[in-house]
């Protein structure tokens, strides 16, 4: 049996159901023995009841607030779940799905950005011929002479066909015969007075139109165009002639094009 | 929320049984530990939602109500932080229970009023296991402390109770331990 200091070691633990079986066999037997211990644990229990209780009955009735979480929890579920519900998708049907997406955005978006189909190789030698005119612009076989320009496009053109002389912002500045796998073009260069430039391909019109990487039409003119080293070069013919234009950009290049087939 | 919460119809009743009858018992405890009826209700609710959203998580076998007290105290804490008024005493039901203890006529305002000067830890600790009878293993676990920590709290709790109440006996409780008798 415990003595009274033990006894109150283990009130709380006693209190509160907390001790083993042995112990509390000790306190209990202390309890009914020692007067002053009893009334302490009475104390205790009393204190704690009175605390439990007030604690426990509230002014309050709980039943709206248990009704609202019910219903905000199970009570959603169950009502609204099957409404919302629908058949499981399995992953692999959303993981196609998603690929189809990106398949058919890739078909309407890439055209644009990318090349499609391999150009024909006069893009590619039309494309290096500009970039060496370019750097090459002191050389002696240049002519920059507009009457002399013209009359060496005679050969290119019929009697009804000039070489325009400007268009947009670009001015024709010279001009030079160059030969591409043994076909002659007259190689025609225009700038700007910011110092952009375009070239202007003129040469006899051959069994077919040499096949861009896509086509495209403009003012009723059906174009191909390819992206060959940073430029656009764009290609067309007409009766006789077969005309590239070749520019760092689209525009520049289709407008360089457009105003050869139209003069 | 609950519109994406796909519980079967088994855990949906689980939650009833285990979880839902357990609402009194919160809001109780909200009460005393919120600065307001409305906190308290917040609270509580908040603490439902918290627990259905995460009751695939709750492991079968162990305690339901010390998991929900858990939640609730984490919300009281993150929410509504510590609170140092609590809702009137005056909303006591006190034609339901024994207004003092015998021994000492403090009367049930006396021992409110005592509990309310108590700091958080020690009224959660005494709402968790003079209140709800809970053992000290399920305090620990809604508490998230150690048993040991539970009991030295609670002790803790109960002599500082008993000093705001003047009960002198408290003074003779510390002489019988010293003298060993």
């Amino acid at each position: 049996m415990f003595d009274c200091r033990r006894t109150r070691e283990f009130i709380d633990l006693y209190l509160d159901n907390e001790l083993e079986s042995v112990p509390t066999k000790h306190v209990a037997e202390h309890l009914e023995q020692c007067a002053e211990c009893r009334r302490e644990f009475e104390l205790m229990r009393s204190q704690n009841q009175l605390l439990a209780d007030s604690i426990k009955n509230q002014k309050y009735d709980i039943r709206k607030l248990a009704a609202d979480i019910e219903a905000a929890t199970v009570g959603k579920a169950a009502i609204r779940l099957p409404e919302l519900s629908r058949p499981r998708i399995p992953m692999w049907v959303l993981a196609l799905g998603c690929i189809l997406i990106v398949a058919v955005s890739a078909l309407f978006y890439l055209p644009g950005k990318m090349s499609l189909a391999k150009a024909h190789p006069l893009y590619q030698a039309v494309a290096a011929d500009d970039r060496a005119c370019f750097a090459d612009s002191a050389a002696s076989d240049w002519i920059r002479s507009q009457p002399t320009i013209n009359e060496l496009a005679t050969s290119f053109l019929n009697q009804k066909q000039n070489i325009p002389g400007s268009f947009g912002e670009y001015r024709l500045v010279r001009a030079r015969i160059c030969n591409f796998d043994g076909v002659n073009f007259l190689h025609v260069i225009y700038e700007t007075a910011g110092g952009r430039h375009a070239s202007l391909f003129i040469g006899h019109s051959g069994a077919s139109l040499p096949r861009g990487e896509r086509s495209k039409s403009a003012n009723g003119r059906s174009l191909q165009l390819a992206h060959v080293s940073g430029l656009a070069v764009f290609c067309a013919e007409d009766d006789i002639r077969l005309l590239f234009a070749a520019a760092p950009d689209d525009d520049a290049a289709q407008a360089a094009l457009l105003a050869a087939l139209n003069s | 929320m609950p519109l994406f919460n796909r519980m079967s119809r088994r855990q949906r009743e689980e939650f009833k049984s285990q979880a839902l009858v357990h609402v009194a018992a919160l809001m109780c405890s909200a009460l005393r530990l919120c600065g307001s009826r409305e906190s308290a209700e917040d609270a509580v609710q908040e603490t439902y939602l918290q627990a259905w959203k995460y009751w695939k998580t709750f492991k079968p076998g162990t305690s339901c109500r010390a998991w929900l007290f858990r939640i609730l105290f984490n919300v009281i804490k993150k929410k509504h932080g510590a609170q140092t008024k609590q809702v009137p005493i005056e909303d006591i039901a006190i034609d339901n229970i024994i207004r003092f203890i015998p021994e000492t006529q403090h009367d049930v305002y006396e021992v409110l009023e005592a509990f309310e000067r108590l700091s958080e830890e020690h009224r959660e600790v005494l709402l968790l296991v003079a209140v709800e009878e809970m053992t000290y293993k399920e305090a620990a676990f809604s508490l998230g402390v150690p048993v040991g920590t539970v009991m030295s709290r609670l002790n803790r709790a109960r002599i500082q109770l008993r000093r705001w109440l003047g009960r002198t006996e408290h003074k003779s409780l510390a002489d019988a331990a010293g003298k060993g008798q």
